[in-house]
């Protein structure tokens, strides 16, 4: 498999379990996991720069420091869009509320809402997925 | 101001702001209605308005020293027509009066009142005005006389005008108010004295309520996070080799705990958003919400359930979406907890009627039942009717605090053995208000 992840989250027990999960997956080429939104847009535009592709898929959490789910949603947009255009987000958090739902979703790139933790079901149906996926279906 | 204005100008002027503010007009409103709806603005001033003018049919004219007697706000000074308004509450008050006071005609003061008028209509967010009938086809012989009062709430920037004007027509007489007049200001004053004095604490309570929010939203975060992440270690470890059955067992019984301490910090924060959030109806599909709900729940149990959504699609309804769902999910959840074990295919099945008014929707199961004695009380806080499975009491609590909220109805059949149908009804009225979204 070549799919390309990238994810950001500020708890390291849910970085490792992430990173645990999609490596032994056997579904991911690679994982760069960042623990602060900035570093992750700071990756995204070094990527940009060097011509290089984005990747595939990006795991987001909601809740983070400094700069939030939905911030870095909103800091994506500067991207050219071409960019992004393969690139598929998950938001993964432990939020419940429905407002977050529905408001994740007005983001083009993302194709689902989970609540965490990160399973091995829960990402082949990322990978797998030709539709979005809203929490709880899987 | 423009002290040379003519008085026909004046009149004619006075005509054009008529049309443009809100009048009295016999609306058989009550007070108890009002009282609901404090917090609308523009609403409650108007029902207070007509409050006063319900009050006036009712205080005889006698009523109106009682008033005076009693009010919080001093009518200190009524003399002819000139009524001068005093607060009596101390000067941190949040609310001034003005008398704006009286005046012949073309006199200054009733100019002045007018042009006060024109320059409310453009600040103030509403306005009210008491009068009597200057219409067209009669004459305004000449002498008039104004009262207003004006009321500025500094919580909210949000200023009243009331203005009374009588004029002297047939009898030539030099007119006044009548105790009826003044007694509608009086009623006025004091309504609107509690109601400033209710918004300054219904200020307080939303700010209170929207801290109370994002605590409770912060706190459930921080609580499931690391409960959140200690389930992903145990499916971490369960899928690791060589695993013992006895540890595999224990490892089933720290899960099982985990998802119910889960469970019940979200009941707990479904309770609380109940509680405290403003219903927000909108447009959605009752279908969709549906198949969602149930497959979500479709992998909750080994044994499979059958689901069945009688609704066809879109099932277009306008109720608060995120309660509904709440009310939904635990409705049907019981219904495949409670599901019978018996070898019979349990099933679950949900269907919705409209009429003219209301929403009406089923939720049937062939599974347990519930007991007789315990019917009544399953919708009681903490009340538990099973003992085999786990839970807090509160998701049927819940249930019936959201029907309330949405003021619908919810009752049950059930029989042990046989099944369980839960109905709620639920009123349409909501949609005027709702806002619409596109399911696009």
């Amino acid at each position: 498999m070549t799919n390309s992840f990238m994810v950001l989250e500020d708890d390291d027990i849910f970085m490792e379990l992430n990173n645990k999960i999609i490596t032994k997956s056997g579904l991911a080429s690679s994982v760069d996991c960042f623990d602060y939104a900035q570093a992750g847009l700071d990756h995204l535009a070094k990527l940009a720069a060097e011509g290089k592709l984005f990747p595939d898929f990006i795991l987001l959490d909601l809740r983070m420091p400094i700069i939030n789910g939905f911030e870095f949603l909103e800091k994506l947009k500067a991207f050219p869009n071409d960019k992004l255009a393969n690139t598929k987000i998950h938001l993964l958090t432990s939020s419940l509320d429905e407002n977050d739902i529905e408001r994740a979703f007005t983001y083009e790139h993302v194709r689902g809402f989970h609540s965490k933790p990160l399973s091995l079901k829960k990402l082949q149906a990322m990978v797998a997925a030709t539709d979005v996926i809203r929490p709880g279906k899987i | 101001m423009d002290p040379t204005l003519d008085y026909d100008t004046l009149l004619e002027r006075y005509r054009d702001l008529q049309k443009r503010v809100t009048k009295f007009s016999s609306v058989e409103q009550d007070l108890i209605n009002t009282r609901d709806r404090l917090d609308h603005e523009l609403i409650s001033y108007k029902r207070l308005h007509h409050f006063g003018e319900r009050a006036l049919r009712e205080i005889s004219a006698t009523g109106f020293n009682a008033l005076v007697t009693e009010a919080i706000v001093d009518i200190f000074e009524v003399e002819g027509a000139l009524v001068h308004f005093r607060n009596k509450a101390d000067n941190s008050s949040s609310f001034e009066l003005e008398g704006l006071g009286s005046g012949l005609g073309t006199d200054p003061a009733f100019q002045s009142a007018i042009l006060h008028l024109e320059e409310r209509l453009e600040k103030d967010k509403v306005l009210l005005l008491e009068t009597n009938d200057l219409s067209a086809d009669r004459k305004l012989s000449g002498f008039s006389r104004a009262m207003a009062a004006r009321f500025e709430d500094t919580v909210s920037g949000c200023s009243l005008f009331i203005m009374g004007i009588v004029s002297r027509e047939f009898d030539g007489l030099y007119p006044s108010f009548s105790p009826k007049s003044q007694t509608i200001f009086g009623i006025f004053l004091k309504q609107l004295q509690s109601f400033f004095a209710n918004r300054i604490r219904t200020e307080d309570l939303r700010k209170t309520n929207s801290e109370l929010d994002s605590f409770v939203y912060s706190v459930s975060h921080d609580l499931r996070a690391p409960l959140l992440s200690l389930q992903g270690i145990i499916e971490l470890i369960k899928e690791s080799d060589n695993l013992s059955t006895e540890v595999k067992e224990y490892l089933e019984m720290a899960d099982t705990s985990v998802h119910r301490l889960d469970n019940n910090i979200r009941e707990i924060l479904e309770y609380s958003r109940n509680a405290r959030l403003k219903v927000t109806p909108e447009q959605f599909s009752i279908s969709e919400m549906v198949e969602e709900i149930f497959s979500s729940l479709k992998y909750s149990t080994v044994q499979e359930v059958k689901f069945i959504n009688e609704v066809e699609p879109p099932g277009s309804m306008s109720t608060d979406r995120a309660r509904l769902k709440v009310l939904l999910n635990n409705i049907i959840s019981n219904s495949v907890k409670y599901r019978r074990k018996d070898g019979v295919q349990p099933f679950v099945k949900f269907s919705m009627e409209q009429t003219e008014g209301r929403y009406e929707m089923k939720i049937e199961d062939n599974g347990e039942g519930i007991p007789e004695g315990s019917r009544e009380k399953v919708f009681d806080m903490f009340y538990r009717a099973s003992t085999t499975t786990a839970g807090t009491g509160l998701g049927l609590y819940i249930c019936r605090e959201i029907i309330t909220k949405l003021h619908g109805t919810i009752s049950l059949e059930s029989e042990v053995g046989k099944g369980t149908v839960v109905t709620m009804v639920l009123p349409k009225n909501h949609q005027s208000m709702a806002k619409i979204k596109s399911n696009a």
